[in-house]
């Protein structure tokens, strides 16, 4: 009889390895994936008619970011965007259709923002050595890096680009994960997939019209959340320096650079973006950040289907303000956060 | 020495699945299963099962290249092969993070190489999951004195046990395949 028992739970245990993190609602099956990836990590929850096809659906997505990072990553030397920062400048090159449209996506924004989101700025993240730590750079090497930087020395026109100057180099990290996202999510709708979710570092993209949650942290404290949005499509980016600021003889410092000064943006807090989709929102979180909170609300003001939530420090704790497009999917979840919709 | 691994259930997969699944307590957490984890990162591939029983030296030589404890002589290497060539190597790593376990699934490129970490099982609460910006320090990665924390790895701010778990852990299969690479090709 014990041994029967013993039996029973064993195949039990076999039971619940059949069903993993399998949540059944009507005819639908939720699964989630984690993984690392494109210098974060990634969480893929995709709901659909059959675990197979969740699955199948959620790998989609997954080899879709890979492949992204292999075309943008300037963290590694053999993909394209890396080897197009060595061409020699003034020489056109060909390039791929998909890195042609990435670039163009991002020279859209770069010329809706005026220049404040900027990805054509990598001499200056070299000169401030933001991805070894950080320095405070001599400012001739600061003035090498400025001038000649940005998009303003890249031109595209017939599927070849050219670098006008060395210091124009491409810098990923502002458009390449809304360019991934907007990638996995178009390769993962159909096939029966129904409601997905996908977080790439704190952004998040999402699609199939069911209400969802997502938490905005403290600009200092990541874990802590303070206000809680809900989504039901497009995708919501978050720019701050969080854990990322450092202080060095008593001044802090930001890893967002101004591409005009640049320098470090002023630290105010942190700077959230929705919009249809996630090329949009990853590239206007970075850009609206270094026009600051008047600035980006400001800009916004005009816009349809752009909204912005601005998080600032104060001196008893968060004040936030909030385009008015937000105000039936906002909540606050901390007692010391004061909103205020509109500019 | 060698099984073939067949879709969707053998003997092997079962116990592989069942034994991973008896290391966990009661409570969900598991995202995926070992046979699901394989077939989507080596889609269209050959993938075979190894049981490998490490040699007193082979144990010592892993121990020396990862400075972690291997606990057990025997492995389990997962090698997908297309068209006759290594297309990578998969381990499942099962560790605890605080009091729970955690399982990885570690994949290993024919250049040695990380090519994907996969939380496949997670059991303590969401907070002590590896966070964003450092999972993906250890892609591309190959063993040397440097992927370790406070070296090329940074520590997670508050989840220092779950940086720990998960370098280890990597270090553990690096070792591993390092030390087991020649005997793998089909």
């Amino acid at each position: 009889m014990a041994f029967l028992f013993i039996g029973m739970t064993g195949l039990s245990t076999v039971w619940s390895a059949c069903s993993p993190q399998t949540v059944r609602q009507d005819t639908s099956v939720t699964v989630e994936r984690r993984l690392a990836m494109m210098g974060t990590d990634l969480t893929v929850t995709v709901e659909a008619v059959s675990r197979s096809a969740a699955l199948m659906a959620s790998e989609r997505a997954i080899r879709a970011l890979e492949e992204t990072e292999s075309r943008l990553s300037t963290w590694r030397e053999d993909t394209e965007l890396a080897r197009f920062n060595r061409t020699e400048p003034g020489q056109p090159v060909w390039l791929s259709p998909r890195l042609y449209a990435d670039l163009a996506a991002a020279r859209r924004w770069w010329k809706e923002t005026d220049g404040a989101f900027d990805p054509g700025i990598g001499a200056l993240i070299e000169a401030w050595g933001l991805r070894q730590g950080f320095r405070v750079p001599a400012p001739e090497t600061l003035q090498k890096a400025l001038s000649g930087g940005g998009l303003g020395n890249l031109v595209l026109e017939d599927r070849k680009a050219v670098r006008l100057r060395e210091t124009m180099k491409i810098e990923e990290g502002g458009f390449g994960k809304g360019i991934g996202l907007d990638e996995a999510l178009r390769v993962m709708a159909g096939s029966g997939v129904t409601n997905g979710k996908i977080d790439l570092g704190g952004q998040v993209i999402v699609m199939g019209g069911k209400p969802t949650p997502i938490s905005v942290a403290h600009p200092d404290r990541r874990d802590e959340p303070v206000i809680e949005i809900v989504i039901d499509q497009g995708s919501v980016a978050t720019s701050g320096n969080s854990e990322r600021g450092i202080v060095i003889d008593g001044v802090r410092y930001g890893h967002i650079l101004d591409p005009k000064t640049g320098s470090p943006t002023h630290d105010f807090g942190s700077l959230t973006v929705w919009a249809p989709d996630a090329t949009t929102a990853d590239c206007l979180s970075t850009g609206l950040y270094v026009l600051g909170p008047d600035g980006a609300l400001a800009w916004a003001a005009g816009r349809t289907n752009i909204e912005v939530l601005v998080l600032e420090r104060t001196a008893t704790g968060l004040r936030a303000r909030a385009t008015p497009g937000w105000k039936p999917r906002m909540a606050r979840v901390a007692k010391n956060v004061v909103i205020a919709f509109g500019s | 020495m060698r099984k073939k691994f067949r879709h969707p259930v053998t003997l092997w997969g079962l116990a592989a699945v069942t034994l991973l699944l008896m290391a966990f307590p009661a409570r969900g957490g598991v995202l995926l299963t070992v046979d699901e984890a394989l077939r989507l990162a080596f889609p269209d591939c050959q993938i075979t099962r190894k049981t490998v029983y490490l040699t007193r030296n082979q144990l010592a030589q892993a121990a020396s290249l990862s400075d972690v404890e291997t606990r057990s002589a025997l492995v389990n290497p997962y090698v997908a092969t297309k068209n006759g060539r290594i297309v990578g190597v998969a381990y499942f790593d099962v560790h605890t993070v605080r009091t729970l376990t955690e399982t990885l699934m570690i994949v290993i490129d024919a250049e040695n190489r990380i090519q994907r970490i996969e939380i496949i099982a997670f059991h303590e609460p969401r907070e002590y999951l590896p966070r964003p910006a450092w999972l993906q320090q250890f892609a591309g990665q190959q063993l040397d004195d440097e992927l370790a924390l406070k070296r090329k790895i940074r520590n997670m701010t508050g989840a220092t046990l779950t940086a720990r778990a998960v370098t280890d852990a990597i270090r553990r299969v690096m070792a591993l395949h390092l030390t087991l690479k020649g005997t793998l090709i089909p």
